[in-house]
């Protein structure tokens, strides 16, 4: 046969990668968009790339403050992507935990304002707990239950479900509003400190970061040892084979979205009693749909969480430090952060994929373009 | 034929013919089947050849792809022998027989009987009355079907596919909603327990072990993305301690399945989607069997298989019947059902249309009561 008809690319499919090859990969992905990001930058703003690489350290390393800002930020992320991994692993594609956790803000914040002159400090924060964690846990178990019955498309129904909870947030944020006419919560309880989660260690981000390291253990253990894990990975793989072995498909679909949800509400307990202390419609700060990558990055392994989402975190305040520093605008920033999960989510295909070049292609040559 | 016929009012065996006329019409002047008679009676099947016989007459290239030797023994003139994708070699078909074609394809010398040792202290152990099944689309797939199957025997199970015999086995699973009848476990001191509103999870916590392997092996069975030791544990992970699995356990099984049942596989860690047919299916017959169960249902056990792999799990089926279990088999290749069970039902259209001797009836007559009711005299 004549090479004529033979395409100039050929892809196939790889059989069992190696762990240091896949990593090998990722790693020259990662070096790839730094010099596409550095050419970027010349060519368009004529600053010099390493200068530019130097102020995204600074801007997540630069001061202990911000070493703290950051870690916060990365846990309160991997709080939110541990929520959602136990559905993915199900095939439960949850993208409403942008609601779940505002349903759970909003449980705490009404318990802080609801209760303050009825309640003493501890029995507050007992509730706000209890609260926030039904308040996610209902959320998330809304569209389990419509899926476990009548075979809803989950997608939609979660991602509706935003909407609701971040129009009941605007709802009360009017019906609470301090000062009056402002529209606006503002900071809860600030004398009182009612409702305020202890601070540990005079670090204010110190509770959140442990609470989350402990989540990500649990999960972790909770996914590959348990029972509930098992059922949950057989579920997700087919339901068929889950039926014929007796698993109850629907209660496992639910059982799994209430944890998934009430994971999400103590993300909003730790947003409203532990730092924030206040209510906003935007203070879920679109972690929600962030996680949905968080996850899906780390192969939904809570493990590698931790480092995709202090991957996602760094980038995102390393970006707006470089648009502060030479006044760049916040385009720019998404730009160079477009360009760098480009390359990193475009190697998972060369990871399953090899690309065989034409003429090239005799004796297993390797070619990753 | 009637041109106005719809198709889907057609018998399988019509839309072959309707198949095989559109290729004809075309001009064609090759024609390659595959596998063209695991939907056909052997009535049918000789229908069948007498056309492809007329057409290789008229000077028409013919390739018939099929695992039956009966079939390369009555129809072709020359025959190819494949082993694991690679092309062993040709034979004229008048000069050889089923014996050295299966010494190519498996490539060494094969015992090709099947045992058949007599059933030994059969007991009635599933009674099945009057079972009647809709599918999801409300239509009726078994219609009062009522039989029992006895302890150390193997009640094979004929039809042309998609009879009934799918429902059958998931309703005595526990998988399958009943319209009406009853199915009974008898146990060996003659109390009976009923099986029908219950779930496989209620049933074995009766302490009645029924083991079933289902036509669709990776979609039902195991799980395609889970390796071997995890698949084994899809029978025990409600053992483990407290609120966690053990997962020792199901790897010391996987292990002894895969030293006594010769699972070729790189090792218990992979998944068994890589496996290849007949390992994935010793890997699924394997779990089931380690459950030591009283009941076992099989589907199709040996679809896809090679002859080796074949004769491994009749083998194993022999040996859980020496062991006291009764088997179900539900069967396609009719030379294998009448030489390896003792009884024979066989469905038609979701009715018993005869339940039969093995050892005293033939292919002709299980034909026959294939696609007629009644057609047969009951054992």
């Amino acid at each position: 046969m004549h090479n004529k008809r033979e395409p100039l690319l050929h892809i196939s499919k790889r059989g069992a990668v190696k762990w240091y090859s896949a990593w090998l990969i990722r790693l020259a992905a990662l070096v790839l968009a730094m010099l596409v990001c550095a050419l970027v930058t010349t060519l368009t703003t004529g600053l010099n790339p390493l200068q530019i690489y130097a102020t995204m350290w600074k801007g997540s390393f630069g001061s202990p403050r911000k070493i703290w800002v950051l870690s916060h930020d990365v846990a309160m992320l991997l709080c939110v992507s541990l929520a959602v991994t136990p559905a993915f692993r199900m095939k439960f594609w949850n993208i409403g935990a942008e609601g779940q956790t505002l349903a759970g803000c909003l449980a705490a914040a009404s318990c802080m304002i609801l209760l303050r002159n009825a309640l003493p400090n501890w029995a507050i924060i007992c509730c706000m707990v209890v609260a926030s964690l039904l308040a996610g846990a209902l959320w998330g178990l809304i569209p389990a239950f419509f899926k476990a019955r009548w075979n809803t498309n989950e997608t939609l129904f979660t991602l509706m479900m935003n909407y609701i909870a971040t129009q009941l947030v605007a709802f009360f944020c009017v019906v609470w509003e301090s000062p009056k006419g402002s529209g606006q919560i503002g900071i809860i309880n600030q004398q009182s400190e009612l409702g305020w989660l202890p601070v540990i260690g005079g670090q204010r981000y110190l509770l959140n970061i442990l609470v989350v390291a402990f989540l990500c253990v649990a999960m972790y253990i909770y996914l590959n040892y348990s029972k509930h894990g098992y059922e949950i990975s057989v579920v997700g793989e087919s339901e068929r084979t889950a039926r014929y072995v007796g698993i109850k498909v629907d209660r496992i679909i639910i059982r799994t979205m209430v944890l998934s949800g009430a994971i999400c509400g103590i993300a909003g307990l730790l947003l409203v009693g532990s730092t924030d202390h206040t209510l906003t419609t935007t203070l879920a700060g679109g972690n929600g749909f962030t996680a949905v990558m968080v996850s899906w990055l780390a192969k939904f392994n809570p493990i590698w969480m931790i480092l995709t989402s202090f991957l996602i975190t760094f980038l995102g305040r390393g970006a707006s430090e470089i648009s502060k520093a030479f006044s760049l605008n916040q385009s720019f920033a998404d730009i160079l952060t477009g360009i760098i999960l480009f390359f990193i989510i475009g190697s998972e295909f060369f990871i399953s994929y090899r690309v065989h070049l034409r003429g090239l292609a005799g004796k297993g040559a390797k070619q990753d373009v | 034929m009637d041109p106005n016929q719809k198709i889907y009012d057609m018998s399988v065996s019509q839309k072959q013919t309707v198949e095989i006329i559109k290729v004809l019409y075309r001009g064609a002047d090759i024609l390659i089947l595959d596998e063209p008679t695991a939907v056909l009676t052997p009535q049918e099947a000789d229908k069948l050849f007498n056309v492809l016989r007329n057409m290789r007459d008229d000077g028409k290239a013919i390739v018939i792809i099929t695992h039956k030797m009966h079939e390369v023994e009555s129809l072709s003139d020359r025959v190819a022998v494949l082993r694991q994708g690679r092309y062993i070699g040709d034979l004229r078909t008048a000069e050889t027989d089923a014996q050295e074609m299966t010494n190519m394809m498996v490539g060494h010398a094969v015992e090709l009987n099947i045992d058949r040792p007599d059933p030994v202290n059969a007991k009635p152990r599933i009674e099945v009355k009057d079972l009647t099944v809709r599918n999801e689309d409300g239509i009726l797939k078994l219609d009062g079907v009522s039989f029992t199957a006895y302890s150390g025997e193997i009640l094979g199970i004929a039809g042309i596919s998609g009879c009934g015999q799918k429902e059958l086995l998931e309703s005595i699973a526990g998988l399958h909603p009943v319209e009406r009848g009853s199915v009974s476990y008898i146990e060996d001191d003659g109390t009976r327990e009923e099986l029908i509103g219950k779930d496989p999870l209620k049933i074995a916590d009766m302490g009645v072990v029924l083991s079933f392997v289902p036509e669709d092996r990776l979609g039902m069975g195991l799980v395609a993305n889970m390796n071997l030791a995890d698949n084994m544990m899809l029978r025990s992970f409600r053992h483990g301690r407290f609120v966690f699995t053990d997962r020792r356990t199901p790897y010391h099984v996987a292990e002894n399945v895969v030293s006594e049942l010769d699972v070729a596989t790189p090792s218990i860690a992979t998944p068994v989607r890589r496996l290849s047919g007949g390992n994935v299916q010793k890997v699924l017959v394997g779990r089931e069997i380690t459950q030591a169960p009283s009941v076992l249902l099989t589907a199709y056990a040996v679809r896809g298989l090679d002859i080796n792999s074949s004769y491994t799990i009749y083998d194993l089926i022999n040996r859980q019947k020496a062991a006291g279990v009764a088997v179900v088999y539900v069967g396609e290749d009719l030379d294998v059902l009448v030489e390896l069970a003792d009884r024979i039902l066989v469905l038609c259209g979701g009715k018993v249309s005869g339940i039969v001797d093995g050892r005293r009836t033939d292919k002709r007559e299980l034909g026959m009561m294939m696609t007629q009711i009644g057609g047969g005299r009951h054992a």
